[in-house]
């Protein structure tokens, strides 16, 4: 079992490089990682994902760069943010963890 | 009055954030409105950076030289001079395309191990703006083949770095300090190792004192050269200091992948610069001593603490001392700073007595069955108790010069020297 960490805001700039955007994933860790205690809504979720192995998740991690290499985008992949917030935002301000 | 905020990083769980990209991301303010500095305490347990990620100091902070941003080693958790994963760092490894940090704000980066492929430390403050690193190690990995700087200054601001070990492993034939933009890169204390610059300052204005420099060409630009900088070839200003050969005579070790740049007691360099405001500590935070070694490492001085030492030998005593700051022996174990501490006093801890009163007074008694190590023994005591004490009263009270000693010691009679040293509270520093 995994755990991610998602962005739940965007950052205050819309500047892409650096900036971390809602539904970024942060990180994924093995199930029971002790998250930072300021790592919480309403800035960070963290989803549980029962039965995902965390090599199954690696690709999500990989940044977007340009065709010079540098970075555009923090990740290549996102949770459909904005969706997943709408949808479970009452979770998210009871609980602070999702479990798939 | 300006607030510090500090935060803990810590990658194996537990802290407040477990990365500094989630530090970074959600502590982005306008610290000069605020009227604060913010600090991210970085500890061990595993990169402070996210895979594939680096972090940017820029959108969203509001910063000036006083209300400014901080990354630092935890207290305990930083790195002894030696790079190492098992202390505080940030890397980011990846030959087609990593830097660990781009700096755009009023930043300080302080007792960190930053590693990577590309930029260690990239910043391009604007102008007004100013970037220190201090006490850091910063490395590009062997695994660059890159024509980079290892801390780089791009940007129309003031760079700052001190008391750092700035190295550059590269097949590239890449840079150590580096500005090419109009913002000079000021060096103090450094120890600079690199294939083709080791220093590569373009912006007029650049700073340099107290380095040591080891590469291809030592100096490139318009550096003012300080005339306590060492080169490895005839670069430096001062005629003694050229020629200071990047090896075991010098360094402890410079082998590719495990270097350690603290000094040999022997080398030329131990206190061989001149004193410079604001450098105060070497790369490990102990004390410089002055004048200051040159380079990232002051030392090797020993600071031992005795409370109460009462009529034993040397080596009794000193295992005795149950209460040597061993924070202040450079992470050393008792047993390790016992065996430093007699060495560097006088070689052997044989014929050597100390005593100490109830009027606060230790006294060292030196005797010894033959010439030379009585000759040895004294001249170190005496070095060491009077010529390089600070701060305390040490008196020598000897009952004859030393050359009538040695006359007795000749007839066969004992002779010995006695220095007292009054005090408040000894610390003996001992070369």
């Amino acid at each position: 079992m995994s755990e991610i960490l998602i962005k739940l805001s965007d950052d205050v700039s819309k500047d892409p490089i650096g900036s971390w955007r809602t539904g970024d994933i942060f990180t994924a860790r093995e199930d029971g990682f002790k998250w930072g205690t300021e790592e919480v809504p309403p800035i960070f979720l963290v989803v549980k994902l029962p039965g995902i192995p965390l090599s199954q998740l690696q690709p999500m991690l990989v940044g977007w760069n340009n065709v010079d290499g540098d970075i555009y985008r923090q990740r290549l992949w996102m949770w459909d943010g904005e969706k997943f917030v709408r949808k479970s935002d009452g979770i998210i301000r009871t609980v602070g963890q999702l479990q798939a | 009055m300006t607030t510090t905020v500090i935060k803990s990083i810590k990658p194996a769980g537990g802290g407040d954030y477990s990365s500094l990209n989630t530090w970074e991301s959600a502590n982005r303010a306008d610290l000069v409105s605020l009227d604060q500095i913010r600090v991210a305490e970085v500890y061990s347990g595993g990169n402070a950076l996210l895979a594939n990620t680096y972090i940017v100091l820029n959108a969203g902070w509001t910063t000036n030289p006083t209300h400014y941003i901080e990354i630092r080693g935890a207290t305990g958790e930083q790195h002894q001079g030696i790079f190492s994963t098992s202390k505080a760092y940030m890397e980011y490894l990846d030959p087609a395309h990593s830097e660990i940090i781009e700096i755009y704000k009023d930043a300080r980066i302080t007792r960190m191990q930053c590693r990577s492929d590309l930029y260690s430390i990239y910043a391009a403050p604007a102008a007004g703006h100013e970037v220190y690193v201090d006490q850091c190690i910063c490395i590009i990995a062997a695994t660059s083949n890159l024509i980079r700087g290892t801390v780089y200054n791009a940007g129309a601001g003031l760079v700052t770095v001190r008391s750092s070990v700035v190295l550059n492993n590269g097949s590239g034939g890449g840079w150590g300090i580096a500005c090419l933009s109009t913002g000079p890169v000021n060096s103090y204390g450094n120890t600079i190792v690199a294939p083709n610059y080791a220093y590569h300052a373009m912006a007029a204005g650049s700073d340099s004192q107290d380095n040591y420099l080891s590469a291809g060409t030592c100096y490139h630009g318009t550096i003012v050269k300080g005339d306590h900088d060492a080169t490895s070839n005839n670069e430096a200003t001062t005629p003694a200091l050229r020629s200071i050969a990047y090896s075991t005579a010098n360094f402890v070790s410079v082998t590719l992948g495990s270097e350690d740049f603290h000094l040999n007691p022997t080398s030329v360099l131990r206190w061989g610069g001149v004193d410079q405001a604001g450098l105060t500590t070497d790369f490990e935070g102990q004390a410089r001593h002055s004048p200051p070694s040159i380079g990232a490492d002051d030392d090797p001085s020993v600071i031992l603490t005795v409370d109460s030492v009462d009529g034993v030998t040397a080596s009794e005593a000193i295992s005795r001392v149950g209460n040597i700051p061993v924070s202040i022996l450079e992470g050393l174990t008792v047993s390790e700073s016992v065996v430093r501490l007699v060495t560097a006093l006088c070689g052997s801890a044989d014929g050597i007595s100390i005593y100490d009163s109830p009027q606060r007074t230790l006294t060292v008694i030196v005797t010894a069955s033959d010439v030379t190590t009585f000759q040895d023994l004294a001249s170190s005591i005496r070095t060491a108790f009077l010529g390089v004490y600070d701060g305390v009263e040490a008196v020598d009270r000897s009952p004859e010069p030393i050359d009538g000693m040695m006359s007795s010691l000749l007839q066969g009679q004992k002779p010995f020297v006695a220095i007292q040293v009054a005090y408040p509270r000894i610390e003996i520093r001992v070369r």
